[in-house]
C-alpha cells in the first residue's frame, strides 16, 4: 500500500504542469508544429516532445529544434525564405512585362505562364531548372537569363545555385 | 365579449404567480399573532434575498496587471456575498493586490505556484474594511481572519517563470495587452488545443483571437466532426485562405471544455486575444 502510495505521489510530482507540445522533424531539426496540443502526433521522421519554453515571438519557421532547444537560423537564411514567402507572382509579372522589350524575342512573353507558375508554386529550383532549359534550346540567350534574374532579384530571390531551395506553399 | 375578454385579461394580470415571495412592508405587524412573526420574518427575508442575488456585481469593473506579481481592481459599485449570503454594497472600489503578501491583499495560502491561474477575489470585515485575495480557488479562498464577505471579479495566468501574464479587463471583456500565441507551425488535420492555460474554466467558455498566416489556409472550430479540409464548406468553423501575409479573428463558445481545434499550414498562428467572462455577474 506504501509503495502505491509512493508511486503515485511521484507520478503526481513529475506531471508537467506545463504541457506545451513540439514536433519536429528528427533528420533536419526543422519544427513542424508547436502549441499547448496535448493530442499532438508524429507522421514518419517526426518526433513529438514536450518542452518547457513558450512559443517564441518570431515565426518558427525561423528556428530549428536540437532535442533540447530553439536554434535560430543565420539571419541569411531567415531573410531568404522571408523573400520566398512574400514573393509576389503579380509583381514578377509586372517586371516581366515592363522589361519584355529588352528581351531578345517577343516570344519570350508565351513562357511567362511556366515561369509564373513555378514562381507560384514558390519552387525556385523548377524555376532555374527551367530557365536553365531554356536557355540550352536557344529559346532565351544569356543576356536574357540575366534579365530574368534580375526580375526575380527585385524581390530578393537570388537565382545563384545553392542560394535558394524548395520554398513553402500549398494548402491543406 | 369584449368585457369577458376584458375581465379574462385583468383575473390573469391579478393571478399572475409570482417567481419568489413579495415583500410585505407592513409585516410583521404590530397586530401579527407572536406565532406567526418567525413566519412573516422569514417570508421577507426570503423576497430580500432573492432581490439581492439579483443585484448586478459590479459597476464599472476593471482589473488588470500592475507588474509581474500585482494586479488592480477597481470599481464604482461592487457587491460581495457573506456566509450568511446577506450582500453589502461597496462604492469607489480600488485595491492593490500583490501575490509576494500573505494574506488581505495578498496570496491567501500556500507559496506561490507558476504556471497556474489565480483568482481575483475582493473579500471585506463587517466593520466595511476590504481588500483584495489572491488564491488559487474559484469557489472557496482561504480567508483571512474575520473577514466574511466576498465577490470573485477577476483571474491572473501566472506564467511558466511566475510572471503575471499582462492583461486588461473591462466589466466582462477580458484581453491579454499581448495576444497569446495557442498554436504555431503546421496542422494537417483538426489538433486539439488545450485552451485552460488561456481561459479560465471557471470564469469563461467563450474565447476570441486571430488566425495569422504567411500562406495557405488557417482554420479553427469548437467542433472537430466538422470537416477539417480547407476545400470544404463547413459550420463551425473560421478559415483564412492566405496567398501572402494575412488573418481573421474568431470569437467561438468552448463547446467541449477547455478545447479548442485547429488546422493549419506553414507558419500559420492561433492566437488568444482574451475571453469573455460568462460565469460571473
Amino acid at each position: 500500500m506504501k509503495k502505491l502510495i509512493v508511486v503515485l505521489l511521484c507520478l503526481a510530482v513529475a506531471s508537467p504542469a506545463f504541457a506545451m507540445s513540439l514536433k519536429y522533424n528528427i533528420s533536419d531539426g526543422e519544427i513542424v508544429s508547436m502549441g499547448e496540443m496535448p493530442d499532438l502526433s508524429a507522421s514518419a521522421g517526426e518526433r513529438v516532445v514536450h518542452v518547457p519554453f513558450d512559443i517564441p515571438k518570431e515565426h518558427l519557421s525561423n528556428f530549428t529544434f536540437n532535442g533540447a532547444d530553439l536554434v535560430r537560423k543565420s539571419q541569411t537564411i531567415i531573410d531568404k525564405e522571408r523573400a520566398r514567402r512574400r514573393f509576389s507572382t503579380t509583381k514578377a509579372e509586372k517586371a516581366f512585362l515592363d522589361a519584355l522589350g529588352e528581351f531578345s524575342s517577343f516570344d519570350i512573353r508565351f513562357e511567362l505562364s511556366v515561369l509564373i507558375a513555378y514562381a507560384e508554386q514558390k519552387d525556385f529550383d523548377g524555376l532555374k531548372t527551367h530557365i536553365e532549359k531554356l536557355e540550352a534550346e536557344t529559346v532565351i540567350t544569356e543576356a536574357d537569363v540575366v534579365l530574368l534574374n534580375a526580375i526575380f532579384a527585385g524581390q530578393n530571390i537570388s537565382m545563384n545555385a545553392s542560394e535558394h531551395g524548395m520554398g513553402e506553399g500549398g494548402g491543406l | 365579449m369584449k368585457r369577458i375578454l376584458t375581465i379574462l385579461v385583468v383575473m390573469a394580470m391579478i393571478f399572475v404567480s409570482p417567481a419568489f415571495g413579495a415583500w410585505d412592508s407592513a409585516l410583521p405587524a404590530g397586530t401579527s399573532d407572536p406565532s406567526d412573526i418567525d413566519t412573516e420574518v422569514g417570508a421577507n427575508n426570503t423576497a430580500l434575498q432573492s432581490l439581492l442575488d439579483d443585484l448586478a456585481g459590479w459597476a464599472d469593473l476593471q482589473v488588470d496587471r500592475t507588474n509581474a506579481t500585482t494586479v488592480a481592481v477597481t470599481a464604482d459599485q461592487l457587491v460581495l456575498r457573506g456566509s450568511s449570503d446577506l450582500a453589502a454594497r461597496f462604492e469607489t472600489v480600488s485595491e492593490s493586490i500583490a501575490i509576494t503578501t500573505d494574506g488581505a491583499s495578498g496570496l491567501d495560502t500556500g507559496a506561490e505556484q507558476a504556471s497556474k491561474w489565480y483568482y481575483v477575489w475582493i473579500i471585506a470585515k463587517d466593520d466595511g474594511t476590504i481588500n483584495g485575495l489572491l488564491s488559487l480557488s474559484a469557489t472557496a479562498p482561504t480567508m483571512p481572519a474575520n473577514y466574511n464577505d466576498k465577490a470573485l471579479v477577476s483571474a491572473v495566468y501566472n506564467d511558466s517563470s511566475s510572471n503575471f501574464v499582462d492583461f486588461l479587463q473591462s466589466s466582462h471583456h477580458y484581453e491579454y495587452n499581448t495576444w497569446r500565441s495557442m498554436a504555431s507551425g503546421v496542422a494537417a488535420a483538426w489538433e486539439s488545443v488545450d485552451t485552460a492555460n488561456f481561459v479560465p474554466s471557471e470564469l469563461s467558455n467563450v474565447a476570441f483571437g486571430s488566425l495569422i498566416g504567411l500562406g495557405g489556409n488557417i482554420q479553427v472550430t469548437n467542433n472537430n466532426s466538422v470537416a477539417a479540409h480547407a476545400d470544404t464548406v463547413a459550420p463551425n468553423k473560421i478559415i483564412v485562405a492566405i496567398s501572402d501575409t494575412g488573418g481573421a479573428y474568431w470569437r467561438l463558445h468552448l463547446l467541449t471544455a477547455d478545447t479548442l481545434y485547429w488546422s493549419g499550414w506553414a507558419s500559420a498562428n492561433l492566437y488568444c486575444g482574451g475571453f469573455e467572462i460568462t460565469k460571473l455577474s
